[in-house]
């Protein structure tokens, strides 16, 4: 009963947004692009990350792949979130708004990959040196 | 029906963290994040007024009669309100990331579904999901000037807060009992599964993980929002560069030097009575200054000093003392956002002004050269640029 009153009272809210978008410049765009966002993290997103940790386990069993694993992670994951940035794809846009170039974002990347994983050696080293057991 | 290969049979996922322990935390965390967001999100369209004139973006007849005045006070409201809801939708994305993970199981079920309550909630899952993922990624495009859709950004992200907000409505009241029964049985106290693989990071290891991504989204673009000194620690924010940071520039708004040299006017109108200033005569009425934000939608603050006319004195001079409200028109000939409309308690706020000069120099074509609306609290591109006319209604 709970689930189907949940359903009647905001689905239709749902319904009423998405025709609603409808009547507005692009809208079969921005059908495509609500699909698209599933297919894209259930299809393409979690099994490369999936096969990617695999890899990376059977190269390194046990909790040590954490090492890498974690700022492996952080550092795809600002490069996908600050892929406009990063890669300059705003970059004409910006430019012509802010009247700044748009420079140095993909060198700091590297940089900032660098500094994670030397943080993850740091403690690598430390939780080694001191006995504790190197996991999370 | 047999269970197709791969990920459908029983014994492909093999993490024994899984569970309603770990699902239920993450989606408590999410919850509270995305309720700030969303909110926040609301909250900004609000404080575009989208019930006066010029304001709307989503036609009245398309949207929600829920507007109030939105205050002149504090005058860092705006910014706060955009802070939050740009750093803390950031943040959620690792979350978001975590939580499907934990969930990945179910999408590949089999059968599909199990009778018709099944196949509604799994519609709505969908739904959730689709919108989440959307709002992310238009959310962070728009914030990064990358449009590589055919839609416009405003309308579809508002929309689209309306679906996510309808299903994360359902997937709460269907889902919080479970959380509540992981609590009460105390699943966090129970072994791992054991005939899985051996797990090679912690339930609470897997929440850290997620929230040390978000750390670093935020360290990446918090600076943009704060201003000052650490502006430039927003490494990866398109508003570290300048601390002045100009939003659209006189060129791009098809300003030039004829339309706002020696035969610059600005027009007053109340009904047919219309007074013109120049420059000049601006300067010659009594000056204010103040300091104040200007706050971006897309997330960025910066805060200067400005020198001008105060709005409740314009009016006045128009011969609307107590205007109810004012449309304010840039010279620009075309484009979006080259006017707004502001509320009686917009004009008649104390700091609210059409600043002249700021850090005691004149303005730069870029910020809006001869004449631009400065409001405490106002969304930033509501603060129009080369002003050329203010219609006051009496």
């Amino acid at each position: 009963m709970r689930v189907w009153l949940a359903h009647l009272i905001f689905l239709p809210l749902a319904a009423w947004a998405l025709i609603t978008v409808l009547d507005f410049r692009a809208a079969s765009n921005v059908v495509l692009w609500l699909v698209a966002a599933v297919i894209v993290h259930d299809l393409i997103i979690w099994p490369l990350y999936s096969v990617a940790d695999r890899a990376g386990r059977l190269a390194l069993p046990g909790p040590r792949i954490n090492y890498i694993r974690v700022p492996a992670a952080l550092s795809l994951l600002l490069l996908v979130v600050f892929w406009s940035t990063i890669r300059g794809k705003g970059a004409g846009t910006y430019t012509r708004v802010s009247g700044l170039e748009w420079d140095g974002y993909g060198t700091r990347w590297l940089l900032v990959t660098a500094a994670l994983f030397a943080i993850s050696a740091v403690v690598y080293g430390v939780r080694s040196r001191t006995g504790r057991q190197p996991a999370l | 029906m047999k269970a197709p290969p791969g990920p459908f049979q029983p014994g492909f996922f093999r993490s024994p963290i899984r569970g309603p322990w770990l699902t239920g935390v993450l989606g408590l965390i999410l919850l509270v994040l995305t309720a700030i967001v969303a909110l926040t999100g609301f909250l900004s369209h609000i404080a575009y007024m989208p019930d006066l004139p010029g304001n709307a973006i989503v036609p009245a007849d398309k949207d929600f009669p829920f507007t109030f005045d939105w205050p002149t006070s504090p005058t860092y409201l705006y910014a706060i309100n955009q802070s939050l809801h740009t750093n803390v939708g950031l943040m959620v994305i690792p979350f978001l990331l975590a939580k499907l993970w934990s969930v990945i199981p179910k999408l590949f079920q089999w059968p599909p579904v199990n009778g018709p309550t099944q196949a509604i909630e799994r519609l709505s899952i969908a739904l959730l999901v689709s919108s989440s993922v959307f709002q992310l990624a238009t959310g962070v495009m728009n914030a990064q000037y990358w449009y590589p859709f055919k839609f416009n950004f405003v309308v579809a992200h508002y929309y689209g807060a309306i679906v996510f907000v309808a299903a994360i409505a359902i997937h709460v009241i269907v889902k919080m009992p479970i959380v509540f029964r992981a609590r009460r049985d105390r699943e966090w106290m129970k072994p791992i599964q054991a005939d899985m693989d051996e797990p090679t990071i912690s339930r609470r290891g897997l929440i850290a993980f997620a929230g040390a991504g978000a750390g670093v989204l935020l360290l990446g673009n918090v600076g943009q929002s704060i201003g000052g000194p650490l502006r430039k620690t927003a490494l990866f924010a398109p508003r570290r560069d300048s601390g002045f940071p100009v939003n659209k520039t006189a060129a791009a708004a098809g300003i030039t030097p004829e339309m706002t040299g020696a035969s610059y006017q600005l027009v007053l109108r109340v009904g047919d009575r219309v007074t013109a200033f120049t420059r000049e005569d601006l300067l010659a009425l009594p000056q204010h200054t103040a300091t104040l934000p200007i706050a971006c939608v897309e997330g960025w603050t910066t805060t200067q000093e400005w020198t001008g006319v105060k709005l409740s004195e314009l009016a006045r001079r128009a011969g609307a003392p107590d205007a109810s409200q004012v449309l304010v028109e840039s010279l620009q000939e075309g484009g979006v956002l080259r006017r707004a409309s502001l509320s009686a308690d917009q004009i008649a706020a104390g700091d609210a002004m059409l600043a002249l000069k700021v850090n005691g120099a004149d303005l730069s074509p870029d910020h809006g050269y001869p004449a631009r609306v400065i409001v405490p609290a106002l969304p930033g591109v509501h603060n129009t640029k080369w002003v050329g006319e203010m219609t006051f209604t009496a």
